[in-house]
């Protein structure tokens, strides 16, 4: 772990004395527990629907249909995270995401590529545009906002240019993506290996900082965390269990989030992308390649670009080149939401793919109780707002008072 | 990541339990109702609320219908979003729906959705536009290919000769193709015979008025004014060819079409501006659909009048009706269609 990551767990323990449930709410506002409130406010949400919806909502075939409804909100999200972290953003989803699926499509269905083929071009193209982005980003100096939103027009033009405007049918092996599941043997396997896995690092870190001498509370740092994701990943497995198992684009999610939150916590580079957004002159100051760390979270951005587009053309077993308008908005409102800051310097993975289901299982529950679109669009507005403004007023003195 | 910064926790928790809790307010009024009796139960998908139709015509004339049949409707529309009709499909079959009734938002992307609600038993009426190789029931809709040969004919009566110009819509759908189609089909002659020219023909982007209007406007630079007809492909891109015709004194002076009969059409028609708009009886077409849904959903055959092939199948096809609408015949569709054309102002 490198200096800037040793500082900064301390500055969080050492405000962060005892471990008591007496000290929850102080430790809720601090370091670990910070998504507790949010898991809280998911909690009484899906109670709300569960009880609205007669209980449909909470039923093991609509909960395999949200998480098949989230996916992809959820998988960029997780790369929306490691841009937002270090100051910067995209807004070029939507458009790159469609054209992606129309590469996917294009290349199964007129160029007959075998599924392997098509699954490594389609990442490729994505790669190919995160590069693109990088370039610019990080060595032309173009601020992110205009380079994506760049992108945002120019590479819709091109998907509508390359398919004529036309909407293009896959070849249909692709279906694979959305129609395959993990048996109920492999899904427990998945779910517990995630758990495990978390588990173990949990301890790992606070054993690292017993022996580094920093009072650390047991409860916080591995209780209560190993324990809620437990149960999350119980949840998940009887919901994939009792209905068709877990679905392919929910494996991809948990892979790339256990890989952007392992990223993020447990390395110098995930550490170091907080530097960066923290202050960026320091950051310079104390020897960090900015421009290394920035040309990677935007290529793995486009790599997702194109795992995102498999999803979406498998899904709608077609790529309209049109599709998907305004996704970029519904991925930093839901990273927004989980506590990532628009400015840079904080958030986290799992808080923000916790905010891409809060917001799809707003829009899933009023979908299920026939709420008009409109009404629909009022709630999920409503929620991002409180949400931005707890996120303003977290940042204290920096929007000035 | 400052204690400054670690403030952040407390303030955001209080402010997600704020709108957590006006969410539960909010929501508690609209609980959804759940029928214990065995009612017929339909979703109905519209594309968007975008044009006046959808809302006020295709859904309050389903709803209706439904009503007096004793179905129970679930009714959504997809913002003009593919993923979130997707969704909604989803979440209509959750719901336990008998009969789906989709309006597709992209008629090429829509098969997926047919596809899951088969994996639930769920039979699905095609509205509106024709899904290409959909493996549904039947389909709804107007005939655009006839329409435009209605369109056409009374063009050619009243100007058998001269040049034309042909505005037509929103390439990739396959409404404003069929419209085109139409037109040609009854032009075709007349063009053989070389007594009518067509001097532009384009499609524009969106149904955009604005490039409709650059259409026309060059077709008139480069034709010296002379054009005698503007064939549209809806009334927006006939607005666009009007304020083109006006801009050059010649409003009133040309044979101008469009589709719909907007109030500001029906507005230009009265004016002289606008000879004619075709009409498409939308509430039949809300009313039909409800009808169908109910046969379907009992087992009962479907009464239709024709079948249209969808590249998969013939589908059996409830046409709608539609008709002309000009300065003659405004007031008479005013009195039997008074929910559309009561609108104006």
């Amino acid at each position: 772990m490198s200096m800037s990551a040793r500082t900064t767990l301390t500055a969080q323990t050492t405000t962060n004395k005892g471990g008591t449930f007496r000290n929850l709410p102080e430790m809720m506002s601090h370091g670990e527990l910070r998504l507790l409130p949010l898991i809280i406010v998911l909690m009484v949400v899906w109670m709300v629907m569960q009880y609205l919806t007669g209980g449909l909502f909470l039923s093991a075939r609509n909960l395999t249909n949200l998480s098949g409804q989230v996916a992809i909100t959820a998988l960029l999200t997780s790369g929306a995270v490691l841009i937002m972290i270090p100051g910067f953003i995209d807004l070029s989803l939507g458009a790159t995401v469609a054209a992606a699926a129309v590469v996917a499509a294009m290349a199964g269905a007129q160029f007959e590529l075998p599924l392997w083929q098509t699954i490594v071009v389609t990442l490729g193209f994505g790669l190919v545009i995160g590069l693109w982005h990088a370039f610019w980003i990080a060595w032309m100096k173009v601020p992110s906002f205009i380079v994506t939103l760049g992108s945002l027009l120019a590479i819709r033009g091109l998907s509508l240019v390359i398919t004529n405007a036309e909407t293009i049918s896959p070849s249909p092996d692709i279906l694979v993506i959305s129609d395959t599941s993990l048996s109920a043997t492999l899904s427990i396997a998945v779910l517990m290996g995630f758990w495990l896995a978390f588990a173990l690092l949990q301890l790992r870190e606070w054993r690292a900082r017993t022996q580094a001498g920093i009072q650390s509370s047991f409860l916080s740092v591995v209780g209560i965390p190993v324990t809620s994701v437990g149960i999350f990943a119980c949840g998940v497995m009887v919901v994939a269990v009792s209905y068709r198992g877990l679905p392919l684009p929910v494996v991809f999610v948990l892979a790339v989030v256990a890989l952007t939150g392992w990223l993020l916590r447990y390395t110098a580079f995930g550490r170091r992308l907080y530097a960066i957004g923290g202050n960026r002159q320091a950051a310079l100051l104390a020897g960090i390649n900015i421009r290394a760390h920035v040309s990677m979270v935007f290529a793995f951005m486009g790599l997702l670009y194109g795992l995102a587009g498999l999803v979406l053309v498998a899904r709608l077993d077609s790529a309209p080149p049109g599709a998907m308008q305004g996704l970029e908005l519904n991925v930093i409102a839901a990273a927004v939401i989980g506590g990532t800051s628009l400015m840079g310097g904080r958030g986290t993975v799992a808080g923000a793919v916790i905010g891409a289901i809060l917001m799809e299982s707003l829009s899933n529950g009023m979908s299920l109780m026939n709420l008009p679109s409109a009404y629909q669009s009022i709630t999920v507005g409503l929620v991002l707002l409180f949400a931005v403004y707890a996120d303003m007023r977290g940042r204290g003195g920096r929007f000035g008072d | 990541m400052t204690d400054k910064v670690e403030k952040s926790g407390i303030t955001r928790r209080h402010t997600l339990g704020i709108a957590g809790a006006g969410l539960l307010a909010a929501l508690v009024n609209f609980k959804a109702v759940h029928a214990q009796d065995k009612k017929l139960k339909v979703g109905l998908i519209m594309p968007n609320y975008d044009q006046l139709r959808w809302k006020n015509a295709d859904q309050a004339f389903f709803e209706k219908q439904a009503a007096e049949l004793g179905i129970e409707v679930l009714a959504q529309a997809s913002n003009a979003s593919e993923s979130l009709q997707a969704s909604q499909v989803e979440n209509m079959l959750t719901q336990g729906i008998d009969v789906l009734v989709l309006t597709p938002v992209n008629a090429n992307a829509a098969n997926a959705l047919i596809r899951k609600a088969k994996q639930a038993s769920v039979p699905v009426i095609n509205y509106n536009f024709l899904i290409n190789k959909g493996d549904v029931v039947c389909f709804l809709g107007r005939d655009a290919v006839e329409m435009g040969e209605k369109i056409a004919q009374a063009v050619v009566s009243a100007h058998p000769k001269g040049n034309y110009v042909i505005a037509a819509g929103e390439e990739s759908t396959s409404v404003a193709k069929e419209t085109r189609q139409g037109f040609l089909n009854v032009l075709k002659p007349f063009l053989d015979k070389g007594d009518i020219k067509l001097v532009s023909d384009q499609f524009n982007k969106n149904w955009s008025t604005d490039s409709a209007r650059a259409q026309v406007e060059n077709a008139l630079t480069k034709n010296n004014n002379d054009v005698v007809a503007v064939l549209c492909g809806n009334d927006g891109t006939a607005y666009g060819a009007v304020q083109a015709l006006q801009a050059q004194g010649l409003g009133g002076k040309v044979f101008v079409t469009g589709v719909d009969a907007e109030p500001r059409a029906q507005e230009l028609i009265k004016q002289g501006l606008m000879a004619l708009s075709n009409f498409t009886a939308f509430d039949q077409m809300g009313v039909e659909a409800a009808k169908a849904a109910f046969a379907v959903g009992q087992g009962k055959p479907i009464e239709a009048s024709a079948t249209v092939n969808n590249g998969l199948k013939d589908v059996p096809w409830i046409k709608i009706l539609n008709f002309n609408v000009t300065k003659d015949n405004l007031d008479q569709a005013s009195k039997d269609f008074p929910w559309w054309f009561a609108k104006q102002g």
